[in-house]
This record gives structure tokens, sequence and C-alpha cells, in this order.
């Protein structure tokens, strides 16, 4: 499992070198990190796409820029904190130029943990022992919903309920994965 | 808005799948509630938590994706760098602008490197494993799915894990390579299990498997959400229903076990089982033996006494088994139950109640006859008398008055299922249904 900051200094080098080759691989590496924090202060998993893939491109056009001492990880997210930090002000600019109190709300919610919640892995941890509370079939729905990005009528013949039925029960299972983090002393 | 709406509003929202009206009611609700406000915040939030701990995050999808930014990038400065020493427009801040024509072959390129990246795909997509099966015949309209994409079918076509055969219109038949036949009728979707080349899974609609002896050690095993049907080697029927399935063995032996674990049960030639997440699996004959008169639908529960919901929804509550029509494109204000037990010569009594249902039949005999009951009903529950023997026409009343049976062209007489049609949007109910087989 995963690379040493060291070895991953060393693919930089080469890539550094002109060797573009790498850089998929480098992703490859990074990515599961890098999502877990941008997920966690993103307020949407397609935000979470825009800025993984914007801020691997941005990666690339600067790795000249990164002195390699074992910091990469952090000087990514650094990257992808300053895209993210842009695209949430862009979304409370447009949610109050059109009076969408949601996205204003989800934005400014997201721009107050980005300023004052560095930790993303406890949470995600938290979250992942809260889903592993669920019932079996619970998680069962979250999973295939969230996992396989499903839309809502394929799982319902999965599951051969109802859409209806199924919006209910997740917004059900969504409440009690809240009620358990704020247990933890987190809100999602 | 109850809960129901918010929950179905809030998926919408979470999705990106909520129009504009919607949207403007869910923000107004928002607007007017900062309790609901801050639940939406934090199921938004959830949500992506959710996605990103969950989601397989396409690993290789977002290489590929950044990749081809990364391209889509170097062409467009190739591009424009290397004019040919024709003046160029320049941009305010003396940035040079490309002229439209080059602009175009930029997007054409962009475009066909992403096709190339697209095309090379195959090359590097992941390598499929042994054949499991292959198509022996098939209808047009099924399909094979298979890593996201759909193909047309075609005879000797082989399948391997993870493939779904999709006969949603259509029809197919799977040969495994022992042999094995699994027939896959009109509406049926099955898929060879990604990780288990011994598990056929049953996603929709019906399966019916000749199976070759398998050995005892590795037997195959046909699942659905609520059980798993384990085949030694048999001929034998699955249906996946709405919250339940029904294995119907017709040769050998089945073991039918909850899919959530609990106990199993044997289910033998001739015999079928009921399975469900809310009540065990218990196996019924599937042939009707002469008995004297035997009480349906008592008392009330999720088992609906061996009978088998076709079409709608089908509850029993308090000794009355109500069916509401479905809402699908196919069966659209239909509704439908048949017992999954064959009956020959019977007697048949009940009480019916159709609410807003035009057209309501009882059949008999796998559709050998239809005892259409007469429109303009009046409202409430009326009685129902059916009285079958030999080849003439079954004896039917309704409220003591003499209602016709219509044979189907054709067909003769046999053991089959009985079954309760209804049609309209409303509900058709039946209550203190009494059968005796003769």
């Amino acid at each position: 499992m995963g690379m040493s900051p060291d070895e991953i200094d060393g693919v930089v080098r080469r890539i550094q070198g002109g060797d573009r080759a790498p850089f998929g691989d480098l992703i490859v590496e990074i990515q599961r990190d890098l999502r877990i924090f941008v997920a966690a202060h993103a307020p949407s998993a397609d935000v979470v796409e825009e800025i993984m893939q914007a801020s691997f491109v941005t990666a690339f056009e600067s790795i000249a820029d990164y002195d390699p001492r074992g910091t990469f990880g952090p000087w990514l997210k650094g990257i992808a904190r300053n895209l993210l930090r842009r695209e949430l002000h862009e979304r409370r600019r447009q949610g109050r130029r059109s009076g969408d109190i949601l996205d204003r709300a989800v934005a400014d919610q997201c721009l107050i943990d980005l300023e004052e919640r560095e930790e993303s892995d406890g949470e995600m941890a938290k979250l992942r022992e809260c889903l592993a509370a669920l019932p079996s079939r619970q998680r069962e729905l979250i999973e295939r919903r969230y996992s396989q990005q499903l839309p809502l009528n394929v799982l319902a013949q999965q599951f051969k309920r109802n859409a209806a039925h199924l919006s209910v029960l997740l917004y059900r299972i969504r409440g009690i994965l809240r009620a358990c983090l704020e247990g933890k002393g987190l809100e999602a | 808005m109850n809960e129901q709406e918010l929950a179905e509003i809030t998926e919408a929202w979470l999705t990106g799948r909520l129009d504009r009206p919607r949207r403007e009611a869910l923000a107004a609700a928002a607007a007017a509630d900062p309790v609901l406000l801050a639940q939406l915040v934090t199921d938004a939030r959830l949500s992506a938590h959710l996605d990103s701990l969950l989601g397989t995050g396409d690993v290789g999808n977002l290489a590929e994706r950044v990749q081809q930014m990364l391209d889509a990038r170097a062409n467009r400065h190739r591009r424009t760098s290397c004019n040919s020493g024709r003046r160029q427009a320049l941009a305010p801040g003396g940035r040079w602008r490309a002229p439209r024509w080059i602009a175009s072959i930029a997007a054409l390129l962009v475009i066909a490197t992403g096709f190339a990246l697209w095309a090379g795909r195959t090359d590097r997509a992941p390598v499929i494993g042994d054949v499991l099966a292959r198509i022996a015949a098939f209808e047009s309209g099924a399909v094979l799915r298979r890593n996201g994409g759909v193909t047309p079918l075609e005879i000797g076509m082989s399948l391997h894990a993870g493939d779904e055969i999709d006969a949603s219109n259509g029809s197919a038949i799977v040969t495994l390579t022992d042999a094995t036949e699994i027939s896959c009728p009109n509406g049926s979707r099955i898929a060879l299990n990604a990780s288990d080349p011994g598990m056929v899974e049953l996603r929709a609609g019906v399966l019916r498997a000749d199976v070759r002896p398998q050995d005892v050690r590795h037997p195959l095993r046909f699942t659905t959400p609520q059980c798993e049907a384990v085949v030694v080697g048999t001929r034998l029927e699955l249906r996946n229903g709405s919250s339940r399935s029904a294995l119907l063995v017709y040769d050998g032996h089945v073991r039918m076990a909850p899919a959530g674990g609990g106990v199993a049960v044997d289910v033998g030639a001739g015999q079928f089982a009921v399975a469900s997440l809310e009540f065990p699996p218990r196996a019924y004959g599937i042939t009707a033996q002469p008995s004297g008169w035997i009480d349906a639908f008592v008392g009330d529960g999720p088992d609906l006494d061996g009978w088998w919901p076709v079409w709608g929804a089908w509850t029993r509550r308090a000794g009355i088994l109500s069916g509401i029509p479905a809402s699908g494109p196919i069966d659209q204000d239909r509704c439908r139950i048949e017992s999954l037990r064959w009956y020959g010569d019977l007697d048949l009594t009940c009480a019916l109640r159709r609410d807003d249902i035009s057209d309501c039949d009882i059949q008999l005999h796998d559709f050998t006859w239809d005892i259409l009951l007469p429109a303009g009903m009046q409202p409430g529950w009326h009685d129902l008398h059916v009285s079958c023997v030999g080849e003439g026409p079954p004896h039917s009343t309704i409220d003591g008055r003499e209602i016709t049976a219509v044979r189907t062209d054709g067909k003769k007489k046999a053991s089959g299922p009985i079954g309760f049609y209804g049609r309209g949007p409303g509900r058709l109910e039946v209550k203190d249904l009494r059968i005796r087989a003769r």
C-alpha cells in the first residue's frame, strides 16, 4: 500500500525532469487522500470531481514550483484549498445574485469549514463508524446509492421498492447518520 | 411539506435533478424554516462525504480526464504558438487571439484527442475473465450490459463475470459451460456474479433453469435480493418480485436460504417456496391435492399465503387481500395476483369488492378460463362462487346470479394457477377466500 513521501518525491522529480508518463501513477497514488480532503469541504459530489481534476491539472502545470521535501500531499491540498475557496466564493456570489438561499447557505457553511476546520481523516473515520453501525439493509442501500451512483429508479428495481419509498428511506438513513455524527461531536 | 415530499425533493436536489419550480419551492420552505435549511445544508455535506467515502472514485477515469485536459491544453498551446507568419489579431493586453479557423481546428483536435483516448480505452480495459456462459438463443430486444455499455445479443456470444443479460424487451437463453440452460423470459434480467463464477443473480423478473448435476462442494447458486437458491441439479423457476422471491422446483431439490441469513428450507420436486426479508421461506406443494375447504389470507402479515403478486401492490390485512394497480409503462392500471399452487378441478368461494376497477376477472387453470365480472356492479362486497369439474365450463355466480366464463381459444384444461385480475386506477379486494381442490 502507498508510496512514502520520499517515493512520491522521486516520481515528482521524474515529472519535473520532463517525463510526463508517471503523472497518471501519481494521480492514482494520491487521489484518495485528496478526495477525502476536498469532500470534507465541498458542497456536492460534482464540485468534488471538478476540484479534483482542476487540482491535478494545476499541480502538473506548476510542478516546477514544488520543492521536493516530502510535502507533495500538503502542497497539492493547498492547491485544492485555493481552488475550492474560489469556487465557493463564486457560488456564494451566484446565490446572492439569484436569491438562491440553498446554494448560498451550503457555500457559506463550506467556506466556514474550509477556514476553520483542518482535519478530514478523522471525520471520515467517524462517518465510517456510523455507517458500520447501520442495519445491513440500510447500509447496503446507502452504499449502492453512493458507491455506484445509481439513479433512484434503478435502485428501486434492485430493492423492489418504489422510488418514492427509497427516497424516504435514504432521507431517514441520512438522519440517522447525522445524529450519529452529532453524537460523536461532529456535524457532517 | 410532508416527509415523503421532503424526502423526494431533497433526493432530487442532492442528485442535481430538481426542476426549477420544485427548487424554488424547496428554497422557499428552507427560507421560512431555519431548522430545515440547516438540515439541507448538512445533508448536502453528508452526501458529498458519502460520495467520497463510498464512491469507487473511478481513479483510472480521473487520471484519464486529467490527461485529456492536459492534452487539450497542450494542443491548444501548440496550435496557438505555431502560426505561419500570417499576421494575427492581438487581444487586449497584447495576448495573441486565435482566429476562428484555428480555434475550429484546435477544437477538432481536442475532440479527436478525446476520441482517440476514448477509443484507446478498450485496449486498456481490464482483462475480462473466463468465458462462463454463451448466448444460446434470444429474441431481438434483449441486450448484453457490460462495463456500462450495451450490446445487442448474438448467438454464441461469450459471457463473462459481471455481464448482465437484460431481457426487459425480448428474451434470451443462456447456456453455462456445463450445459446448464437458463431461460430469461421477457421482463427478466440476470447477471453472472462479478466475483463468484458459481453465482447467477436474478435482478428482475423470472428465470427458468435446467441445471446439470453439480459438484456438491461447489453448487450453482441463484440469488435475488431476498434469497439464495443453492442448486445441485434440477429444473426450477425462480421469480424475483416486489419484496419477495418464489422458487418452483420441478425436478431434484434446491435449498432456499433467506438473503439476510436465517433458516433455509429444502424445496423438493413438485414444491415451491416463497422468501422475503420479512418472513422465513416456507415450502408448499405445487399441485393442489384433493382436500377439504382451505381458507386463504386469514389474518394479516407480509406472507401472501403462497400467492404471487404479478402486477400491482398486494397486501393482506385482517383477512382482506387488497391489490392496488401498478403504474409502470406496461402494467399501467393493472393488478393481478396468482396462486403459486396449481389447481385442477376445484370449488372456490370468496367475497370480492372493486373500487374504481373497471375490468375484473377470475382466471382459472393458467388462463384456460376467464370468469368476467359484470360491469356496473354496485359498490360493496359481492359473493363469488366458482365450481369447475371436468372439461365443461366452470359454473360461477356472483351474488347468486350466474356469470359467464370465457375459454381461451384452443387451450386445453390443465392444472394451473388461479388468478385475480383487475384494471383501473382503484383497488381490488378479496376476503373469505376458500378453495377446495377436487
